[in-house]
């Protein structure tokens, strides 16, 4: 198993959570990290302790955050300099952490998850109109069937 | 004519959404997602978010009831069909009109005036009980879960 943290500013990771739940339900080796100003003297040592124990379990994790160059980034980035096989994904989205919950039990690997992480977030974030709706509205029927 | 290859019904108020077009379709392998379901099946608009929700792969139908019971009898071996239903009372036209289901997944019947709630996303009146208990009396296995990964709930709940 891989394991999953997500960390982010603010609620970004509560509030992710809550929808996954929502949508997904309650998920084993997913674990969240907020960033918050209360707690930001001790938000890196936070971070470290919940990937070591997430790594211990797992035989690699994912820290997903949600801004690439925020310290949230820039906290996993370090860390994952000392651990091996923490790999770190900017952008977070829910597309992408609702599909790499389903898949993440038959990767490959590591890296080949995070690239996937990278590609299911991107087609998640669209752009949809009434009139391309209409447009995309055909659907195959087979000869046979219903 | 062999039987049509029925997976699952779900009865859920919100038809095809983020739970079922991501959880509950790969789960059980569907691909072909059935709405049965009067007034969607004249609901263009309704139709077209659905078909996006669908996943890639995955081919949508929008039948009325009526319509579903006169066409299920022709479906494909090839189609693994995914029934989902807004109601109970829909559920036990389709199992009434000849629909083969074996099991109903019960999963989003939301609270509103003159419902009492008896499982986490689901609130039922006398009417759901009654078509509730008419389904399990012809054979149908009951089963209250919000989506694959949470526990199910005690089909029980629904007739206290």
């Amino acid at each position: 198993m891989i394991g999953f943290i997500l960390t982010g500013h603010g609620q970004f990771a509560n509030g992710l959570k809550s929808a996954i739940d929502m949508v997904a339900g309650d998920q084993p080796a997913f674990e969240i990290v907020p960033f918050e100003g209360s707690a930001a003297a001790s938000y890196g040592d936070d971070l470290r302790a919940a990937i070591t124990a997430m790594r211990a379990e797992c035989e690699g994790v994912i820290v997903f955050v949600d801004l690439l160059g925020g310290t949230p980034f820039n906290q996993s980035m370090m860390i994952a300099g000392d651990i091996d096989n923490v790999e770190i994904v900017t952008g977070t989205n829910l597309p992408m952490l609702i599909e790499l919950l389903l898949t993440r039990s038959g990767a490959s690997g590591l890296a080949d998850l995070a690239e996937q992480a990278v590609g299911v977030g991107q087609a998640g974030v669209t752009h949809k109109s009434l009139a391309s709706l209409a447009d995309d509205a055909e659907d195959d029927f087979d000869e046979d069937g219903i | 004519m062999a039987e049509p290859n029925i997976l699952l019904t779900r009865i859920d108020n919100r038809l095809i959404h983020g739970q079922v077009a991501t959880q509950w379709n790969s789960t059980i392998g569907a691909n072909l997602i059935l709405v049965a379901n009067d007034e969607v099946s004249e609901n263009t608009m309704r139709q077209n978010l659905m078909k996006m929700a669908a996943p890639a792969g995955v081919a949508t139908r929008f039948f009325s009831l009526q319509k579903t019971i006169d066409i299920i009898g022709k479906a494909s071996p090839k189609q693994k069909i995914f029934i989902v239903a807004e109601t109970p009372q829909d559920v036990l036209t389709l199992v009434k009109g000849g629909v083969p289901i074996k099991k109903v997944n019960i999963g989003n019947m939301h609270m509103s005036d003159g419902k009492r709630q008896v499982a986490t996303t689901v609130a039922v009146d006398d009417a759901d009980v009654a078509a509730f208990r008419e389904l399990q009396e012809m054979g149908v296995e009951l089963e209250i879960r919000r989506v694959p990964s949470t526990p199910v709930e005690d089909t029980d709940k629904l007739f206290a």
